[in-house]
């Protein structure tokens, strides 16, 4: 009945299982059972030879403890592989199957070719709660080595761990602020974002005329992470310090500059054809003095009101430095 | 905030802009003693400032801080204070130019020659003729000291101030506000040819300076005399050499201020023996000082009135003739009793006068060499009340052997000859002579031939 075909597949799965049913250190873990039906009677061996190869690449990479084919397929109770099939494809066939085997997970799929083709198919089954945890679904063009390696593929996909993605729901007072995350611009609030890696995300929130607010957050799998912002989280960031403080400091930069040109010309000669048209000039150059005295006594005076200023409305001025804060 | 306000009030008192006052007040300012308003405003204190003319002495006029009306020293303050109310900076000429105490522009000045005493004043001083740049005041004090008191080189001619000289010989006129002093003053005061400055309208004169008219009465110039010895003085800083103190006689009330030194021997006057005066060393309760008969020959007037100076004097005239407003006669002591007291140590003899109103009268008067005399006390120095031989009455002289005797006295010398044992005054023209040595004209002329006076020599007049 065998043909050339099957022969040459069984010498590659033969191959295949040489290399990869090495040798490896029994460990203490889950057991599980996989089997692997042919879509006809005529990919049964095809089957049987994918079943080799998933169970030892399971067991290779897994680290699982690995049911009897044999003995899943006695646990079945069914004579051919149609009436496999069906059972594979009910859950609660498959749950009592499972839970007779002793094991909690099971590894079920399908392989068939059409044409140059082979698909196939893979479940991981929950028996215990009756989900599947896991499938994939390969259509394969190529020889039986492409078939191995697609296999090999799908199961190390198989048993991937599979993580929910998250969402960020960000809502704020006022509305309108603009929100970024990890720098990408999503909308203004109220906003929910799309469907995000469960995982660390950098959310930046800015409206006109507050502070921004930035925070690291984590969204964890499936999660629909709620922010809302209130106005504590956006202060408003007040117009008038800069002004105050720059005005404040052009105000002691002119005193002084006043105070040194006054200054100046109080320490020049008195001139004047007579004492006491000299003792006049000196008269005005006292007069120089003392507006100068007042000048950088001025300067002093509004160079400190303008040092208080930078330094009470700092963020007002320069803007705040990017900050994370603990989410609302 | 009032002790934020405090501070910077303090900061600004103590690191802020002042004007610098002190630099101000050194600066020296040039003014115009002529104009109304000089424009020296007023010193620190608030007080006028006073244009003090310095141009008097070579110098520039400047503005300087005002004193009280009385010349003095002011050693509290450092300073001087001259005629005119000026305040002037004391310094000590002994010193480097820049020891002296004087500030930028100003040069030290000194006020007595017989110590280290100045003021500090806007000129150039000097002590040869060379520092005297001004081709017309070329001559250096210390030049006309040296010439002057010949005899002595022990005072300090430095820091003196350029003079013009040989007004009257050389027949130029003086600087504007100087005085050819030669022309002014009578011929016998031997005045030194050289000009001085003018008082001011109030009397006034630089230090070393007085003013004559203002100390000798209205009938005497208004020029400004150099204080030198024995002259009449008012404070010292009228006096370029010597102290001005009063001659105590008999009171310091009725005694005049003359410039004079201490001494303890004649030998410490006699230095100073020069045309203006001879000078002896006269001994008081404070020690001694040097004195000359000059000091009280009198100053000129027209009338009693103008004899103020001199307490007790009035104005007598050698002629009768005092109607001419050119007449001036001299403020002396009347005799008392007909002969008269030795003045202050100087002794005075009774000399026949005329008053202002032509009657014969009398006078003291110094007893200098020829001078009738009664007694010894009436004659100066060491000379005494002797008979010369053909010439009564007694007269102040001294005693001789030769004529060389009469030479060497410097009280008789340059106008006796020996007349037996005594120095008699030489012989005016026509008086019978036996050498050129006893005649005036220094020329004893033997008769002519045919002469009818007689075969004796006779004095020729002196030549005009």
């Amino acid at each position: 009945m065998s043909t050339a075909r099957d022969r040459a597949i069984a010498c590659a799965f033969a191959a295949t299982l040489g290399l990869a049913v090495s040798p490896r250190p029994a460990r203490a873990g889950e057991k599980m059972a996989v089997l692997v039906l042919g879509s006809s009677e005529k990919d049964a061996e095809l089957a049987d030879n994918l079943t080799e190869v998933l169970i030892a690449y399971v067991a290779q990479h897994g680290g699982f403890e690995i049911a009897g084919k044999e003995e899943f397929r006695a646990r079945l109770g069914v004579e051919n592989e149609r009436r496999a099939q069906d059972c594979l494809d009910d859950i609660s066939c498959l749950g009592r199957a499972g839970v007779s085997l002793g094991v909690r997970r099971i590894v079920a799929g399908s392989v068939g070719t059409r044409g140059k083709q082979f698909r196939f198919n893979l479940n991981l089954d929950n028996v215990e709660d009756g989900k599947v945890e896991s499938r994939v679904f390969r259509l394969v063009e190529g020889g039986v080595e492409d078939l191995i390696k697609a296999v090999q593929e799908a199961s190390g996909e198989l048993f991937r761990p599979h993580v929910d993605p998250g969402k960020i729901q960000v809502a704020s007072q006022p509305d309108g602020a603009r929100v970024s995350i990890d720098n990408a611009y999503l909308g203004v609030t109220p906003l929910i974002s799309g469907t995000l890696l469960a995982g660390k995300h950098n959310v930046r929130v800015e409206a006109d005329g507050h502070f921004p607010w930035a925070s690291r957050v984590e969204v964890l799998p499936g999660q629909e992470l709620q922010i809302r912002l209130n106005p504590d989280n956006l202060p408003r960031r007040r117009t008038w310090p800069p002004y105050a403080a720059y005005g404040s400091a052009a105000l002691a930069l002119a005193s002084f500059a006043a105070g040194g040109f006054l200054g100046e010309l109080s320490q020049l000669q008195p001139n004047g054809t007579t004492r006491q048209l000299a003792m006049d000039d000196l008269d005005q150059k006292r007069h120089f003095a003392l507006a100068a005295n007042i000048s950088f006594g001025a300067g002093v005076v509004f160079g400190a009101v303008s040092l208080y200023y930078f330094i009470r409305y700092r963020d007002d001025i320069f803007g705040r430095a990017e900050r994370y804060d603990d989410t609302p | 905030m009032g002790r934020a306000v405090g501070v910077i009030a303090l900061a600004s008192a103590t690191i802020g802009c002042r004007v610098e006052e002190s630099a101000f007040e050194a600066r020296i300012f040039t003014c115009d003693t002529s104009a109304k308003d000089p424009g020296c405003g007023v010193d620190q204190n608030g007080q006028p400032m006073v244009c003090y003319p310095a141009s008097l002495l070579a110098g520039t006029d400047f503005c300087t801080a005002r004193c009280g009306d009385v010349a003095m020293s002011l050693p509290d303050e450092d300073a001087v204070c001259v005629q005119g109310n000026a305040k002037l900076e004391y310094c000590d000429p002994s010193q480097s130019t820049d020891a002296t105490g004087c500030g930028p522009g100003l040069d030290c000045l000194r006020t007595d020659v017989t110590a280290q005493e100045g003021v500090c004043t806007t000129m150039t001083t000097c002590e040869v003729d060379s520092d005297c740049t001004d081709p017309v005041r070329s001559t250096c004090v210390a030049t006309f000291l040296k010439d002057l008191y010949t005899q002595n080189s022990t005072f300090d001619a430095d820091h003196l101030y350029c003079l013009q000289k040989n007004c009257k010989s050389g027949e130029s006129f003086c600087s504007p506000g100087q005085s050819c002093l030669p022309l002014l003053v009578p011929p016998g005061s031997n005045a030194p040819d050289i000009c001085v400055p003018n008082c001011d309208s109030q009397g006034r004169c630089p230090p070393n300076h007085f003013c004559f008219q203002k100390i000798s009465g209205p009938a005497n110039p208004a020029i400004c005399i150099p204080g030198l010895l024995g002259f009449i003085c008012e404070t010292d800083i009228d006096c370029l050499v010597g102290k001005c103190l009063s001659d105590e006689d008999p009171s310091a009330a009725e005694g005049l201020k003359l410039c004079t030194i201490p001494c303890s021997r004649d030998d410490e006057c006699t230095i100073f023996d020069s045309n203006q005066g001879m000078f002896v060393c006269l001994l008081d309760a404070n020690g001694g000082h040097c004195a000359t008969p000059n000091s009280y020959r009198g100053n000129s007037c027209h009338k009693d009135a103008d004899c103020t100076r001199d307490v007790g004097t009035s104005c007598f005239f050698q002629t009768p003739s005092t109607t001419a407003a050119t007449d001036l006669g001299t403020c002396l002591r009347p005799c008392a009793a007909g002969s008269c007291a030795p003045r202050a140590g100087i002794g005075e003899a009774c000399l026949p006068f005329f008053d202002d109103q032509g009657s014969a009268t009398a006078a003291c008067f110094p007893g200098l060499f020829g001078y009738p005399c009664a007694t010894d006390k009436n004659c100066v120095g060491n000379m005494k009340c002797r008979p010369i031989p053909g010439l009564p009455p007694d007269r102040c002289t001294t005693l001789c052997q030769t004529d060389a005797d009469c030479a060497a006295d410097r009280w008789t010398a340059g106008q006796s000859f020996c007349a037996g044992s005594v120095c008699a005054p030489l012989l005016p023209g026509g008086i019978d002579c036996q050498t050129d040595g006893q005649c005036r004209s220094k020329l004893c002329q033997p008769p002519a031939a045919g002469s009818m006076s007689g075969t004796s020599s006779t004095c020729a007049d002196p030549t005009p």
